[in-house]
């Protein structure tokens, strides 16, 4: 198939892929210019319960804007069990935010220009803040907070190295989206 | 160096302290600027200063070098290469090659600064945690770790949650979780009731608290008793210890008496702190330690700590169940300043969760940079194949409001090792455009940026045309010009010695000059500090004083005046790893000219006609 229809582009410039699994769209927000890659999979139905009567607009996952999802990552609402009720909670995506193959993300927060390599596992609850690099296999345990300008590895993941003030020109996607 | 291929490398100044350019920098005629002033004792780094004046000289070394053998004479090339080449494996190189992303740029001295050459200060204090602000006083008094509730597991490092001990049935959705508490690692799932004895917590808040009334280990009650001993003794002297100048005497005393063997100076009246020891050291009780030897025989050596895990609590557990949570340690914001010049270049926002800076001079935005790709796509970094031509494209990016000329210089062997690789820049000379914005160029179509260009181009005496160098241009866009690089590599055994001096790495030292000319009259945005807009300009006297080869035009003080501002530095370009020789591909010719894809293969000569520029001669 050629590389042009593989890409459904949406009227802000999004392009997601005919091959990704998109569950509850109508609770998922797409910032503009996003590319969503095969295999991608977004939970967008696993969106928080209100009790019946309460009519609270639920938006499961919100996504900024030049963010790119590779194949075979997975975005999925954080959910815990509060108060004896299970629930789950939003999901919130800063601009140019890339998502590395494989990568299961649960976080709660990821800001802007954060990369997350291959095959990561970010916790639930996980607060990840701006200019943030996790390197590939990296796996952050639940309700971890990441500060700005760090470089996260292992596992669990710590952060190993302090990145350069030209972190956000190092992390930023316009010059990939284009290229898609 | 673990990097993935290709990463370009650029060498700070700071590491020259070679020899040969010590003797260059003395046969200079120029050399009235470089007498070295401005020597600070206090920096144990090699002086940045002093890079700083040789900015112009290296790259004449370089040229002239390169001017005499004008000829193509390939020995005598070979010997100026061997004397005047950044060598990329030389052990000294490695302190100071950084990724542009890493390095700074001081405005004031006109010069890339890499981490090792600036000086950071700590601008605040935070928990990477809760990422709360903690003032320097609480950092003073309680020590740089969270005060707060953030802890860290002993075992695995990953942050604590506080957890009932006893789960509430489900279904009774209680508006308080009820106690005991504990401390939960949801990543390995080690809990503060594993301890022996286990730690459990009334309230889910305030947990610093309530874990300091619980720990006293032996060790902790020691380290109380020798603090209350020494700060008892120091009673009244504690307050000569604070910032007054009569401790500041007292403790320099203190420290000429040591140096000097003391007994000559006691005389002077220097009053010496008498110490008295405590009188009661620290037992070992046997029976604790047989008690030791006994769980070790009983629970093995799975139930004992690693050594990360033991030195990382203040009282050396030697078993598992002895750890304790860990506090969080504290991060900073740092700012930076320049070690030459003092001069502030980052200087972050104070509050601990914006990412903003106040002042950033980083390198991006002043330096040229120099990318490097793939022209055939077949190409594998990781095995170069031996003796095939390995076409690849150097890109120069101009973050400049100014066109550049860059001229390109490498050596034609790679030096630093036994095993040379062919490098050949086919268009080692070319012009790259100013980085303006698309709608700047609509706007200021009337400025006449075009001529001055040609000027610059002209002024830099090519031997040449201009028209001959821009064909072999692979590509030329905006503000970036692509031009092809060859590289053969040699076949290399595998044995070995190779291996330890890691032959089979390719890395490619290559030397960027660039020449612009810029505005005099923009020390007003100088003076602005944090401005995007990057001004290389120096006024005439700070030209000749730091030494940086700008020639300014007639008239300094004419707002319109222009003067030609050259920069240049070293760079590597890790390229990849040479692999096994391929059959079919043979050594025969090791010349053999290439097609570039367009233009006419021109081979790079070794001069770039530079040296021979007016440029040059006005400076001297």
């Amino acid at each position: 198939m050629a590389q042009k229809s593989e890409y459904i582009q949406t009227e802000t410039g999004n392009k997601v892929s005919r091959k990704s699994l998109i569950i509850g769209s109508q609770n998922i927000i797409l910032g503009g210019k996003t590319i969503i890659q095969a295999d991608c999979c977004i939970r967008g139905d696993l969106r928080r319960l209100v009790p019946q009567g309460q009519n609270a607009t639920a938006v499961a996952i919100a996504v900024g804007r030049y963010c790119f999802l590779s194949k075979g990552s997975l975005l999925r609402p954080p959910s815990k069990t509060y108060r004896g009720q299970f629930n789950y909670y939003p999901m919130k995506l800063g601009d140019h935010v890339f998502i590395g193959e494989g990568s299961v993300i649960e976080a709660a927060v990821i800001g802007s220009y954060v990369n997350i390599g291959k095959n990561c596992v970010i916790g639930k609850f996980t607060i990840i803040k701006d200019c943030v690099r996790i390197e590939d296999g990296t796996v952050i345990a639940p309700n971890s907070v990441i500060p700005s300008f760090s470089s996260v590895e292992g596992h669990p993941g710590q952060v190993v190295e302090e990145l350069p003030e030209t972190a956000a020109e190092m992390l930023e996607l316009k010059e990939l989206y284009k290229t898609v | 160096m673990s990097s993935p291929f290709p990463y370009i490398h650029i060498s700070c100044p700071c590491n020259e302290e070679r020899p040969q350019l010590m003797a260059v920098d003395s046969a200079r005629p120029i050399s009235p600027t470089k007498s070295p002033t401005k020597r600070d004792p206090s920096v144990g780094l090699p002086d940045p200063q002093t890079p700083v004046q040789r900015r112009g000289l290296q790259p004449a070394v370089s040229f002239g070098t390169a001017g005499s053998s004008n000829g193509d004479d390939d020995e005598n090339l070979e010997d100026e290469d061997g004397e005047n080449n950044f060598d990329p494996r030389d052990p000294r190189a490695a302190f100071s090659l950084f990724p542009i992303e890493n390095l700074l740029y001081c405005e004031d001295c006109h010069q890339i600064r890499c981490p090792r050459c600036v000086q950071d200060e700590i601008v605040c204090w935070y928990c990477p945690s809760c990422l709360f602000e903690v003032p320097s006083s609480t950092v003073k008094s309680d020590g740089n770790r969270c005060t707060r509730n953030c802890y860290l597991c002993p075992i695995c490092t990953a942050l604590l949650v506080v957890m009932p001990v006893t789960h509430s049935p489900a279904g009774t959705a209680s508006d308080t979780p009820i106690g005991p508490f504990n401390l939960f690692c949801s990543h390995c799932h080690w809990t503060t009731s594993d301890l022996q004895p286990p730690i459990q917590l009334e309230k889910p808040t305030s947990i610093s608290a309530q874990l300091a009334k619980l720990s006293a280990s032996p060790q902790d009650a020691e380290f109380a008793r020798l603090k209350q001993h020494y700060a008892q003794q120091l009673g009244n002297a504690q307050e000569d210890f604070a910032n007054s100048p009569a401790a500041l005497t007292r403790l320099m005393g203190l420290y000429a008496g040591l140096g000097t063997g003391g007994a000559g100076r006691k005389g002077r009246g220097v009053k010496k702190l008498e110490m008295k020891e405590i009188d009661r050291p620290r037992e070992v009780a046997e029976e604790r330690e047989m008690d030791a030897v006994e769980r070790l025989a009983k629970a093995g050596l799975d139930a004992t700590t690693n050594t990360k895990q033991r030195i990382s609590q203040p009282h050396e557990p030697r078993f598992l169940t002895e750890l304790k949570p860990v506090a969080v340690l504290l991060r900073t914001k740092r700012s930076k300043r320049c070690r030459a010049c003092r001069h502030i270049l980052v200087k972050p926002e104070s509050k601990v969760q914006t990412t903003r800076f106040r002042i950033r001079l980083v390198a991006l935005n002043y330096i040229p940079s120099v990318g490097i790709k793939r022209l055939d796509p077949s190409i594998t970094l990781t095995s170069l194949i031996p003796h095939k031509t390995h076409r690849f494209l150097l890109t120069v990016t101009n973050p400049l409001f100014d066109p550049i000329s860059v001229s390109l210089l490498t050596p034609r062997f790679t030096p630093g090792t036994e095993y040379p690789s062919r490098v050949t820049i086919l268009c080692p000379e070319f012009e790259v455009g100013a980085n303006t914005d698309v709608w700047d160029d609509a706007l200021m179509s009337t400025k006449p940026a075009i001529p001055a260009m040609t000027t610059g181009a002209t002024s830099a005496g090519t031997p040449r045309g201009g028209d001959a160098r821009l064909e072999t241009v692979y590509e030329q866009k905006r503000n970036y010009t692509s031009v092809v690089i060859e590289v053969v590599p040699p076949e290399i055994p595998d044995s070995r010695e190779t291996r330890i001096r890691d032959d089979r790495l390719l890395e490619i030292p290559i030397f960027v000059r660039v020449e612009f000319e810029a505005e005099v009259d923009r020390d007003d945005d100088d003076a602005s500090g944090a401005l995007s807009k990057p001004s290389l300009s120096l006024n005439t006297s700070a030209g000749t004083a730091g030494g940086a080869a700008s020639s300014a035009s007639s008239a300094a003080g004419n707002p319109l005046a222009r003067e030609r501002v050259e920069y240049s530095y070293w760079c590597v370009v890790g390229i990849g790893r040479v692999g096994d020789p391929v059959e079919g591909v043979v050594a025969s010719e090791p010349n053999t000219p290439v097609r570039t894809p367009v233009g006419t293969p021109v081979k790079a000569p070794r001069t770039p006609g530079v040296a021979k520029t007016p440029l040059r001669s006005v400076r001297s």
